[in-house]
């Protein structure tokens, strides 16, 4: 592949690198895997790019592939030993100091969606960068109202989780 | 005040000055390494499975069975079971290839994890159909061969035959065992993702 493309295309991928960031806070579990979620990613969407024809924003296409990449083709390394209370590097969202309660509240929301499967995680994931539902359903190659419907249960089930 | 998941959704926003940053040099030499994904792996363990059973076949070649074969009277039926198999392997390699270059990872979810088993199921296909052609070659050439050495005792036939089939059962067990690790790490999760995606639409 020529290298002005490559340029547009590292260009596209650095002002665009939080979206996969965001995947990786998602579905990686510790720093080392989400550099290495993030490598697999990036080749993924690199070797995509010269089919990418525009007619999308870039953005769409590049939640599509990374969330696919995460979803179906990014094989986990076998697991250090997990620990179940979340590190540092994955909780850390805003620079504001919460009050505590706020804070335990928040841990436990991104505690409980890490328990959550694949699917269901890449739903919360659409949820919280403000997608529509047609997005969702476009992305994830069900109806609409299937998104809404499953999209319910997934909040029922992280209620559940985290008042276990 | 918001809570729960709606409670993150306000905070999610506000992460994105503490995301690390990639500089461009980083990225730069992220594209230059090797991809580790299961399409990959499918990839190549597909291929190694086809050259194995077109080994499988050279080798039955080389050995040259033909004066064996002249001799139990089985010519008719090794050339149809060599113009079948060929006939198959050329097919297989054929759709497994179209397949493959249909995988498109900017597919919606599902698409894409369909066009993945579909792959992988093309392959898994031509080695079953190689291992009921091996065990039916098997049999019919172990018949034949029995008929024309012409033994009529009929404890070393039974002994024979449930060797045969005790052969057969490790062969078969043993290729489901490779089935098993190989195929159960790499694709169980994607089969269990693309099984939940089904059963939303039902």
């Amino acid at each position: 592949m020529n290298n002005k493309l490559e340029k547009k295309f590292i260009d596209l991928l650095e002002q665009n690198q939080n979206i996969v960031h965001k995947i990786c806070r998602i579905y990686a579990y510790d720093e080392a895997s989400h550099k290495d979620l993030f490598q697999e990613i990036s080749i993924q969407l690199w070797k995509a790019y010269p089919k990418f024809r525009g007619d999308a924003k870039f953005s769409t296409w590049m939640y599509r592939v990374a969330l696919n990449t995460a979803i179906s083709l990014y094989r986990k390394k076998k697991r250090s030993i997990r620990t179940t209370s979340i590190t540092e590097f994955e909780f850390k969202l805003s620079e504001e100091k919460y009050d505590d309660e706020t804070e335990a509240n928040l841990k436990l929301m991104y505690q409980a969606i890490k328990e959550l499967n694949d699917i269901d995680k890449a739903l919360v994931f659409l949820y919280l960068e403000d997608r529509n539902y047609k997005e969702i359903s476009e992305t994830l190659g069900i109806s609409e109202v299937n998104a809404r419907v499953k999209m319910n249960r997934v909040k029922k089930k992280l209620k559940e989780l985290i008042n276990m | 005040m918001a809570e729960g998941l709606d409670l993150l959704k306000q905070e999610w926003k506000k992460q994105n000055k503490n995301l690390p940053k990639y500089s461009q040099n980083e990225l730069y030499s992220m594209l230059q390494k090797k991809s580790t994904s299961i399409v990959k792996w499918i990839f190549i363990i597909s291929i190694l499975e086809f050259l194995f059973w077109i080994g499988i076949e050279v080798l039955t070649y080389l050995y040259d069975f033909n004066e064996i074969i002249d001799q139990v009277n089985l010519t008719y039926f090794y050339r149809i079971t060599l113009i079948i198999n060929y006939v198959v392997i050329i097919t297989f390699i054929a759709l497994f290839f179209s397949r493959y270059k249909n995988i498109n990872v900017a597919d919606n979810s599902k698409k894409l994890m369909k066009s993945i088993i579909k792959t992988r199921n093309t392959v898994k296909a031509y080695v079953w159909f190689n291992v009921v052609i091996f065990i039916f070659s098997f049999i019919v050439s172990n018949y034949f061969t029995l008929q024309h050495m012409e033994i009529d005792m009929e404890g070393f036939i039974w002994g024979y035959i449930l060797a045969v089939f005790v052969i057969m059962l490790v062969f078969v067990g043993l290729l489901l065992l490779f089935y098993r690790i190989i195929y159960g790490t790499l694709i169980r999760r994607l089969y269990k993702n693309y099984e939940q995606l089904k059963k939303l639409e039902l």
